[in-house]
């Protein structure tokens, strides 16, 4: 069974991950905060009623995803316009940190262009680097199914952004 | 691809969100420690960061003293006071705020503010069960019992203005289960402690008012009018079956520590919350998600108001007698003879009650050995 120590080691190296992985779901930081927080929560909770976790990181994302699909049911949609104008607050920030916060605006909008399922494979894959096999342990599929979602995926990103240079 | 998200990959934690965050990681670790294993040592918070916390820096100042004087296990040790007890403020100004400080957010921190309010009706109806509830103090209670009651329906109403109408009434359902509980403990503790009737009427009063105005607030809100998906049926379904899952192991594991027929009424209650589950698979199965919503929801309320009483008799030592219409028709029946359950509130459990584990030796210590 997990320590404590082993425990905040997962945090150490899962934190941020699962951070940005909530907050490209949800688009708003201080609610993605709230929800990995309590991923991590869940997860001790589980391990204090002595249950195992042999795979911290795919229990983490599956509890987050969970936690993202019950806000959503409590929330009304925000346009994604108004939440990326508001996440655009003017700073001193370098010249370098525009162009990627436009950048990063820009492919934010791609991305919600694409089937769900699409989109969740591909920041589980590019955005938070996990491989195939842990993807797929995740989501419960099997690592087949995730290579073919993921081929598809860039299928279809590569298609939207095409549309979008034609016009 | 890859540099495709690139831009992406620049959101990261601040330093100080992730230490944030981390610290209340380490608050909830410290709460909910791992089971079976030997006791953890507790992940030492230093004493100034409690008094930071707190809004009494005066106070602060004297607790500070307090505690260079009694030593460690004091934040332990207070939890057991009452009004009158020398570690009852420690127990309400650093404890408390402590929790307050590390809540989640609005769902949480109304959870706790009501959590709050309960204990002041334990501390009030363990001094009635005494014979020690005098108009000051039960004055004092009340007005803290309302002050975190008006604290907790003030966030609910916050969490309804910021559009998270779900999770106000999730947490209304979840506070008008435990008054709802804690209404029938009162009714209970009256039956075995008849001298101290009027004084507990009172409370019961005050807990009934603010039940009734949480389901107020709740029916107004027309949560359960809402057409559901089955996504949101499925979430609310593992919802509670989490719950029930833990209200058994809790169950369990406390089963030792109170009468019998107490572990038999709060088994009854999880009884009663898994058939409201199983109907609620039904329903879904069946492809009614709204019903499933509903059914699976008031599984998750009912599990919760069986913890609550358990939870709450282990804490006031008083054996609960069995109010349903059955026990009561028995109790008519059988009126010659006496009820099994009722009093046996010993001078051991009195000294029980009065905090006979506090580690520091206060004057109660003296009080509490009655024979």
């Amino acid at each position: 069974m997990a320590t404590e120590s082993e425990f905040m080691a997962w945090y150490d190296r899962y934190a941020d991950k699962l951070f940005r992985h909530c907050l490209y779901r949800v688009f708003d930081r201080e609610l993605a905060q709230e929800l990995t927080q309590q991923a991590f929560l869940k997860a001790w909770e589980y391990l204090s009623r002595g249950s195992h976790i042999d795979h911290p990181q795919a229990f983490l994302y599956k509890t987050l995803t969970h936690l993202i699909i019950d806000e959503r049911e409590k929330k009304h949609t925000v346009s994604l316009d108004v939440i990326l104008e508001e996440n655009q607050e003017p700073t001193e920030d370098s010249e370098e940190q525009f162009m990627l916060d436009i950048e990063a605006a820009e492919v934010i909008k791609t991305m919600q262009t694409l089937d769900p399922l699409y989109k969740e494979v591909l920041l589980l894959r590019y955005v938070d680097e996990l491989k195939p096999k842990e993807i797929a342990e995740v989501l419960g599929e099997t690592q087949n199914v995730i290579s073919v979602r993921i081929h598809r995926a860039k299928a279809q990103l590569k298609e939207r952004l095409h549309q979008h240079t034609r016009l | 691809m890859k540099q495709f998200f690139r831009p992406l990959k620049q959101e990261h934690l601040s330093p100080d969100e992730r230490e944030r965050m981390m610290r209340n990681i380490r608050v909830f670790i410290q709460e909910h420690p791992l089971a079976n294993t030997p006791a953890n040592p507790p992940h030492h918070i230093p004493w100034f960061q409690h008094l930071s916390l707190t809004r009494y820096p005066m106070f602060a100042t004297i607790v500070l003293a307090m505690l260079i004087a009694l030593g460690g296990g004091t934040a332990a040790a207070a939890e057991n006071a009452v009004p009158g007890d020398a570690l009852y403020p420690f127990k309400i100004h650093v404890n408390e705020s402590v929790r307050s400080a590390v809540a989640l957010g609005a769902e949480e921190e109304a959870d706790w503010q009501n959590t709050r309010a309960v204990r002041r009706l334990e501390e009030a109806a363990n001094l009635a069960a005494q014979g020690r509830l005098n108009s000051e103090i039960r004055e004092e209670l009340h007005a803290r019992f309302a002050a975190h009651e008006e604290r907790a329906e003030q966030l609910i109403a916050d969490l309804k203005k910021k559009g998270n109408a779900e999770a106000a009434a999730d947490v209304s359902a979840t506070i008008q289960a435990r008054l709802e509980a804690y209404s029938d403990i009162l009714a209970n503790i009256k039956q075995s402690r008849p001298q101290a009737a009027e004084q507990l009427n009172g409370l019961r009063n005050d807990v009934n008012a603010e039940a009734t105005s949480v389901s107020e607030v709740r029916a107004a809100s027309q949560d359960d009018e809402k057409e559901r998906t089955s996504e949101a049926a499925e979430g609310k379904k593992k919802a509670a079956e989490n719950k029930l899952r833990e209200v058994e192991k809790f169950i369990d594991t406390n089963k030792l520590k109170v009468e019998a027929a107490t572990v038999a009424q709060a088994r009854a209650q999880l009884t009663k919350a898994q058939e409201t589950f199983a109907a609620g698979k039904a329903s879904l199965s069946a492809g009614d998600f709204t019903d499933a919503f509903l059914k699976f929801k008031q599984a998750h309320t009912e599990a919760e108001r069986a913890k609550v009483t358990l939870q709450a008799m282990i804490r006031l030592q008083i054996p609960l007698m069995d109010t349903t219409p059955e026990a009561k028709d028995n109790e008519k029946k059988n009126s010659g003879k006496s009820v099994s359950s009722t009093t046996h509130v010993t001078s051991s459990l009195k000294a029980e009650v009065l905090g006979i584990k506090l580690k520091a030796k206060t004057d109660l210590k003296a009080n509490a050995d009655i024979e």
